[in-house]
């Protein structure tokens, strides 16, 4: 489809060059927008009425990212609103999960996208924020006034639970990767078929390569680095090396996806899996977090002189997203974003390794784009192929 | 790291798509994921879904801070996958 206007938001661009029937070349290029400079000059208030509107599907992550940073910088403790933000950073993480699961793979598959499910289950997630915070002010730095309404917020993660479970799964996930092969090859859903899809010998190992996982940094360890080297934002490095984030880097532990990684690396098949499994799991685990709740006041202001330096981390569904500001005379003089594309999209990231050396065939096309869609781009994304022989 | 540009509605079409102005190019895109949408709304586009409708002012605020921060001058990508 043309989406010419996709300039606007940023783009990935993937060139392959073959010849002798593999990849010889690989060049990943990302164009992004320069978000955290509209952030600059701004009082803390401005800056979090921004955010939301400059960042489409990842606002509440953004937003929660901010305000932790800001808080850093002001001396504001909000941890008594740390659970009602988990819940709020969870149910977008599984919208945006269910986005790929409901509109992109369908598409990778050749069949209809289901806008219509994945409408309901953002609808379920937009309700949580006017149910924990009437006032709609918990994204603020400080937290708002938290009254959880608990009939709402049980409705709502129903929903959502319901939702994800009817169209993603329509079974009990599996437990085990012999489950998952039957559950792949027997339920009804866009998910179970791109399983199917990327269980096949000719997938499963597919852009399986030797970059590691990015660790769950505190936000302080991505501070220090945004703060030392404005490139970093861009150019991300852990120990000096590239990294891939996501669900594959979260759930390597969990025993369905050790059990494809150890069968075969982690490929298109083990990325699919983590993926999944952290949906049932963030659409599981909802209910247990909402009940943990408890009302809270807004953080009491210290009375700081607006000069500061704060930094915010928080787990989006395609990987760990950072902030650093630092404050000078109650504005924000400096911001800097390290979000989860710039780690996975790396010119020597993930995507790139796991392309390098691959067969090209006529599979090639839909292996590259499986692997581009497993490492989940938040722009949109082309794929060229120029072969050299 | 997506950015929500504000595209404008400029005509409705059938199964529920419709074509927007973004940054004053035409591109069609689906409204399944809103509801109510009429020309002249603003909504936000990601990857030919509009995603919400914004108030006028809330797109024009956007826009205008866009504008000034240079981030809504990038050349336009030809395709998208």
């Amino acid at each position: 489809m043309s989406v010419a206007g996709a300039g606007l938001e940023g783009g990935v661009s993937v060139r392959l060059t073959t010849a002798d029937g593999r990849v010889r070349a690989v060049s990943v290029q990302v164009r992004r927008p320069a978000a955290a400079r509209a952030l600059c000059g701004r009082t803390p208030e401005e800056a979090m009425r921004l955010v939301p509107l400059l960042f489409s599907l990842c606002g509440t992550a953004q937003s929660l990212a901010a305000a932790e940073a800001l808080e850093g910088a002001l001396g504001l403790n909000a941890r008594p609103h740390a659970p009602a933000r988990a819940l709020l950073a969870d149910a977008e993480a599984a919208t945006n999960h269910a986005w790929q699961v409901l509109i992109d793979w369908p598409a990778r598959l050749g069949e209809a996208p289901r806008p219509r499910e994945l409408a309901a289950l953002r609808a379920a997630a937009a309700a949580l924020h006017p149910a924990l915070y009437p006032a709609r002010d918990g994204l603020r730095p400080g937290g708002g006034s938290l009254r959880p309404d608990r009939a709402a917020l049980a409705a709502a993660i129903a929903a959502l639970r319901e939702g994800v479970e009817r169209t993603v799964f329509a079974a009990p996930f599996p437990t085990d990767a012999a489950e998952l092969e039957r559950w792949a090859g027997a339920a009804g859903t866009p998910a179970a078929r791109l399983m199917r899809r990327v269980l096949a010998p000719d997938m499963a190992g597919f852009g399986a390569c030797r970059v590691p996982a990015l660790e769950p940094h505190p936000a302080g360890w991505f501070g220090e680095r945004l703060s030392a080297d404005a490139a970093f934002s861009e150019f991300p490095r852990q120990d000096g090396a590239p990294a891939h984030t996501g669900p594959l880097a979260r759930r390597s532990a969990h025993p369905l996806v050790a059990a494809l990684l150890s069968t075969h690396g982690p490929g298109l098949a083990a990325h699919a899996a983590a993926r999944l499994v952290e949906l049932a799991d963030l659409a599981k685990r909802l209910a247990s977090q909402a009940d943990r709740l408890k009302d809270a006041e807004p953080a009491s202001d210290p009375g700081r002189t607006g000069h500061g330096v704060g930094s915010g981390a928080v787990e989006t569904a395609r990987g760990r997203l950072a902030h650093w500001l630092r404050l000078d005379n109650g504005r924000i003089a400096d911001c800097r974003i390290v979000a989860p594309t710039e780690w996975n999209f790396a010119a020597d990231g993930p995507l790139a390794a796991g392309l390098a050396g691959a067969a090209a065939d006529e599979g090639l096309a839909e292996r590259a784009g499986l692997l581009v869609a497993a490492l989940d781009p938040c722009v949109a994304s082309t794929i060229t192929i120029q072969n050299e022989d | 790291m997506c950015l929500a540009v504000p595209a404008r509605v400029i005509e409705l079409l059938e199964e529920d798509r419709a074509t927007v102005s973004l940054g004053g190019v035409k591109v069609a895109c689906s409204l399944a994921l809103v509801e109510g949408v009429a020309v002249g709304d603003y909504v936000i586009v990601h990857v030919g879904y509009a995603l919400s409708k914004l108030d006028p002012e809330e797109a024009e605020r956007t826009l205008a801070l866009l504008a000034e921060t240079g981030t809504g001058t990038l050349p336009p990508a030809s395709d998208a996958a």
